[in-house]
């Protein structure tokens, strides 16, 4: 149980991030190189600083930058928005290897960093954002103005624009808070959990992420949820590797690919018809007709 | 998620241009990136260019990773004529290489073939669930594409070669030894002596003409691009589109998968226990850059295997080779948004750009 | 002083200019109708009024004060509502919820949802709109989304009311109850602008009716000073009036399509077909009336093998290609589908390629397995020729293309491209067509016709139907309401598209 709170936030937030961008009609793919710009940037902010605190702001700030590109790709330059959340993964994997050696002389990890203070159950304040922002998430998008407005730039984007919604300004503010979403959950990996960057980071959470957000059928509460049950899986299998040790049966494999089989499974068979939103990667023109 | 029709199509020589100013332009931040770190970016450059072409050795090297490339890049490509986005590339190719890895190991006659036949069919499948997945099942390529890879990776790595696949007698060291070797006969022969240069190269071009061939001069390649052109059009017009997605996605797992052989007969001899080798998401590269035909992506893996193979030389002024994969990112990133480059070759027209006055696109509904 | 006021609007689309100097004025209290042809600019106008568009040139005033160029809000908050052909609604949202979106009443940082209930449930009462404000906006019928739109409208304090195309999907029964609508918004003093190509619908209704032709101004009428006859001259410069052509008296063929009792449902909620029987002969044009969603769809779908149904259905007494698209386009069935663009071309392939579709695997367009890449260009000059596609370069991409020109090239493979066709089923086949383009396609049904082929035509637009037809059959709710003879009335196909049968014609 404690493991699960202990693997969900990264998940959680990331997986929020590909939910605020896409139900603003903006396909996301790019949370694995969000994450992992998130990730370093905050073990680099909070060895530099010397707090956790300041380098979670970091991740937030560095996914931000790089969900910042995505939106100008893919809303300004009108992109393919899969082709420029792919090219920011591959970037993301470049660069960070990158400034990872440039600046800690190292290709594979970097000094331990301050980590996030622990409660008396071992969790961090994270792990508890983790449970209550996808409430507020839902809150907002279920009942404020700005979450009316969101789903319906994701919905029909020019309905909204006929009634003085902007519609790309719109969509570049969610997509940037998807990336501060999905930096915070890079932040969470380094400076939460591991207490240091690893190169493999974040190791397909970002896909993994994108799935829980499927899964969830495109609303945090449910994005949450699926986040929280493939953690389950997740530390399921650790739990079950070391008693299975002994036997020398290496079932790891497949209790790490179950969630995404089961996610698989959930869209072949259309259990209660998951959708995008309608205008989900449709690029939208402000004089189109 | 719109088509790719839009995605692809746009005025053949606007690609050409386009990649190419992309590649480019890569390439110059990526100069600048290490000049600004203090290092010796001249000396880099021609470290690189002397790892990617200087002399058999580097030759065969570039060789060797462009014709994975090739082949990775073809799938995605393939997809792409059919419509799809095959962001599978890497699953397909994890099981066509574990295909390869188990048939080579029995010293059959005929073992390079079979193995290589073996890997198409275990790519080819992997690609066609995907496929069945979407026309059958409507569920979106990118998502299924997505969740396949990562339940190859932990199904192969963390599962079969680590258990039942195993090599005998590893022991303790499950996780690092892999699969018992492939037998020498399966081994792609080397054609000339002092490079690693192997049979694999001359394969995979023959493969891209091939392709190539099927794509543009046949009946069946003119259903797929019309499929991938226009879905309804083309079921309207009485070509079955279902079928035809499902054989492209054949194929793309297909190519996927004889890349995953190349690199276990050609380098690897065994399918070992870390394999991260990330030449499906390369593939997804290639494609772009080669604008989705088979020659563009052909010539654009040779490229970024040449990248590739000259970036290790680059440790020699203190860059770590993920330099390569920086540029590849930054090109696809540059050639994602064709709309950076039209004032630009607007201007070299002498026409007015036509990004500012472009009558508007309509927006295709998926 | 003028409620709204348009001086010299130019409005360009790359080399193309939409609106050249347009200048036009409502007063309060005033229905102003704007007639034009489909493409003379109606719509661009509409858009440029509301500021979606940001014109190249011109002023737009709303009580006098100029309006910022490209900026919706600020013409919302002067007091302009547009209703769109294209209803501009939300489908997952509630009817309440897109009335608000936009201009959210808050209580807390939160939507006032009771207020917000309460204030639109209270304008619908208010001018007569019954609604359920509780409804998905996407589960309404037609009728019932275009009284969300203009409760929008109304909700937003709307002063001028600009409605495109409002009657385009409506029965003349409720298109009548709209006019009835419009007119009481201008007795409560808000200015409404009513765009329509509807000649009749426009003079019920507006005090003063300004005809637009290729976007210019060319005239602007109080309603006693003209009529039906002289606005159609004025909106197609007078080229077209009685561009129907004495009508041969029907022969009779042969029956070629004879269709009994087809059932089928329809996956978008609406009746589907439901024990429609019909039959068309050789060398007439049967055409097909009705509210929108009454089995059109489907029963093009059907006709042309992408739909498999229950019931008899024979072409030239062979069932073999019901249900199989390849089947009815060899059995010689043509197809010009609505929306051509998605349904007949692959855009981003070259102009020969798109001739070759359909036949791309037989002589002259291929070899056993191969394309046969001279005959296919041989082929297509030929084509081209014909019906005069411009540019006339078979390999140019099909998507830089006019729509006009799309749709010759459709006619061009439909109707010539192979032997001939022994069915055609034509879809809407002029919508959106300027008028050089619409006759060439009328042109060539009618010679498909004369050449012997059935032909299929389903339109909404009454009077195409009615000049082109030998007989119009009514759908309603999936199967036939009953036929009428070319000359019905407005009236009389009216109450058979409702589903009032009448007394057999």
């Amino acid at each position: 149980m404690s493991l699960i709170l202990d693997f969900a936030p990264p998940l959680v937030f990331a997986a929020l991030g590909g939910v605020l961008s896409e139900r603003a009609g903006v396909v996301n793919i790019g949370l694995e190189g969000m994450m992992r710009f998130g990730a370093f940037a905050a073990a680099a902010g909070a060895i530099f600083s010397g707090s956790p605190w300041v380098g979670v702001a970091c991740g937030a700030l560095a996914g931000a930058a790089a969900a910042g590109v995505h939106a100008l790709l893919s809303l300004r330059f009108r992109a393919d928005q899969v082709v420029s959340g792919i090219a920011l993964n591959l970037v993301a994997l470049g660069l960070v290897t990158y400034l990872l050696q440039a600046v800690f002389g190292s290709a594979g990890v970097s000094p331990p960093s301050p980590a996030l203070s622990r409660d008396r159950f071992g969790h961090s304040a994270l792990a508890y954002a983790a449970l209550a922002v996808p409430v507020l998430f839902h809150l907002w998008l279920a009942h404020t103005p700005a979450g009316l407005r969101v789903r319906a730039v994701g919905e029909h984007p020019r309905a909204a624009a006929t009634l003085g919604i902007r519609v790309l300004p719109l969509r570049a503010l969610c997509v940037a808070g998807s990336g501060v979403l999905a930096g915070i959950g890079g932040a969470t990996l380094s400076v939460g959990i591991v207490g240091q960057f690893d190169a493999r980071m974040p190791a397909g959470q970002g896909f993994m992420a994108l799935a829980a957000m499927v899964f969830g059928k495109w609303t945090p509460l449910g994005a949450a949820a699926a986040a929280f049950f493939f953690a389950a899986a997740d530390a399921l299998q650790r739990q079950l590797s070391f008693s299975l040790r002994a036997a020398d049966l290496r079932l790891e494999g497949i209790f790490l690919a179950l969630p995404y089989a089961l996610t698989l499974l959930v869209l072949a068979s259309g259990v209660g018809r998951t959708r995008a939103p309608a205008a989900d990667g449709v690029p939208y023109e402000p004089e189109g007709r | 998620m719109p088509e790719l029709r839009a995605r692809l199509f746009s005025p053949a020589r606007d690609t050409l241009w386009g990649a190419f100013a992309a590649l480019i332009l890569a390439l110059l931040i990526s100069f600048v990136a290490i000049a600004a770190s203090g290092r010796d970016a001249a000396t880099g450059f021609a470290d690189l260019l002397s790892g990617a072409f200087g002399g058999p050795g580097p030759l065969g090297e570039t060789a060797i990773k462009s014709a994975v490339l090739v082949l990775t890049g073809l799938s995605v490509t393939v997809a792409f004529t059919v419509g799809l986005f095959n962001i599978g590339a890497e699953g397909q190719l994890i099981w066509g290489a574990l295909a390869a890895a188990v048939i080579g190991q029995r010293a059959l006659p005929g073992a390079m073939a079979l193995s290589l036949l073996g890997a198409a069919v275990a790519g080819a499948g992997w690609g066609l669930l995907a496929g069945w997945l979407k026309v059958r099942r409507g569920v979106h390529e990118v998502i299924s594409t997505i969740l396949l890879n990562w339940i190859a990776i932990h199904l192969v790595h963390g599962w079969l070669v680590a258990g039942p696949l195993a090599a005998a007698g590893s022991g303790a060291m499950v996780s690092i030894a892999g699969t018992e070797p492939v037998s020498a006969s399966a081994w792609l022969p080397r054609l000339f002596a002092g490079s690693r240069l192997d049979l694999g190269f001359p394969l995979a071009l023959a493969v891209a003409a091939a392709v190539w061939f099927l794509l543009t001069r046949t009946v069946r390649g003119f259903e797929w691009r019309a499929v991938g052109a226009g879905r309804d059009a083309a079921r309207a017009s009485g070509i079955p589109s279902s079928r035809c997605i499902c054989e492209g996605m054949a194929l793309s797992g297909a190519l996927a998968g004889m890349a995953g052989a190349l690199l276990i007969l050609g380098t690897e001899h065994k399918y070992p226990g870390v394999f991260r080798t990330g030449y499906g998401f390369d593939g997804i590269a290639v494609a772009l850059v080669g604008g989705g035909t088979a020659l563009g992506t052909t010539a654009a893996a040779v490229v970024f295997g040449a990248l590739r193979a000259g970036a290790t030389r680059l440790q020699l002024v203190g860059v770590h080779p993920s330099f390569a994969e920086l540029t590849q990112g930054l090109a696809v990133l540059l050639v994602a948004a064709p709309r950076i480059f039209q004032p630009l070759l607007a201007r070299l027209r002498g026409r007015p750009s036509a990004a500012a006055s472009a009558p508007p696109v309509p927006t295709v509904q998926p | 002083m003028n409620a709204l006021e348009l001086s010299g609007i130019v409005k360009r689309f790359g080399p193309l200019t939409a609106l050249d100097g347009v200048s036009l004025a409502v007063a309060a209290g005033e229905v102003l109708g704007l007639v034009g042809e489909n493409g003379a600019g109606k719509s661009t106008l509409v858009s440029v009024a509301c500021g979606l568009y940001s014109a190249d040139g011109g002023k737009v005033r709303a009580d006098g004060r100029e309006l910022p160029p490209g900026d919706p809000r600020a013409a919302i908050d002067a007091g302009l509502g547009v209703v769109y052909q294209h209803f501009m609604l939300v489908p997952p949202l509630t009817v309440w919820e897109n009335v608000i979106l936009g201009r959210e009443p808050r209580r807390l940082g939160a939507i006032d949802r009771r207020r917000a209930r309460s204030q639109v449930s209270a304008v619908a009462r208010r001018s007569g709109l019954s609604l359920d404000v509780d409804a998905r906006a996407g589960d309404l019928s037609v009728a019932a989304q275009q009284r969300v739109e203009i409760v929008k409208q109304l909700w937003r304090g709307a002063r001028v009311l600009i409605l495109d195309e409002p009657t385009a999907l409506l029965s003349p029964q409720e298109a009548a109850a709209l006019v009835e609508i419009v007119r009481a918004l201008a007795a409560e003093g808000r200015a409404v602008l009513f765009v329509s190509h509807k000649l009749r619908e426009v003079l019920g209704a507006a005090d003063r009716i300004a005809v637009i032709r290729r976007g210019r101004l060319v005239q602007v009428s109080p309603r006693s000073q003209t009529d039906a006859q002289q606005l159609a001259e004025a909106m197609t410069g007078g080229g077209r009036a009685g561009a129907t052509r004495p009508r041969r008296p029907s022969r009779d063929g042969a029956v070629v399509l004879q269709a009994r009792e087809l059932a089928g449902l329809s996956e978008r909620g609406g009746p589907g077909l439901r024990g429609l029987s019909l039959h068309v002969r050789s060398g007439e044009i049967l055409g097909v009336a009705g509210v929108d969603g009454n089995g059109q769809t489907e029963l093009a779908e059907v006709l042309t093998g992408l739909r498999p149904v229950q019931g008899g259905l024979t072409l030239d007494g062979d069932p073999a290609f019901h249900g199989d698209p390849a089947a009815a386009r060899r059995a010689g069935v043509a197809h010009l589908p609505e929306d051509p663009r998605r349904r007949a071309l692959c855009l981003p392939l070259s102009v020969e390629e798109n001739l070759a579709l359909g036949r791309h695997a037989q002589a002259p367009y291929a070899l056993v397995f191969l394309i046969d890449r001279a005959g296919r260009r041989e082929m297509a000059h030929k084509l081209i020729e014909q019906f005069d596609v411009r540019p006339p370069e078979p390999s140019a991409r099909t998507a830089n293309l006019s729509g006009g020109n799309q749709q010759k090239l459709v006619a061009a493979r439909e109707l010539s491209g192979g032997s001939a066709p022994r069915l055609v089923v034509a879809v809407h086949p002029t919508r959106g067509l300027d008028p050089g383009a619409t006759r060439r396609v009328h042109e060539a049904l009618r010679d498909a016709r004369d050449r012997g082929a059935a032909v299929l035509m389903i339109s909404f637009d009454l009077d195409e139907l009615r000049a082109l037809s030998d007989r119009i059959l009514v759908l309603f709710e999936g199967r036939s309401a009953g036929e009428a003879p070319p000359d019905a009335s407005d009236e009389q196909l009216g109450r058979m598209m409702l589903g009032q049968v009448p007394a057999r014609a």
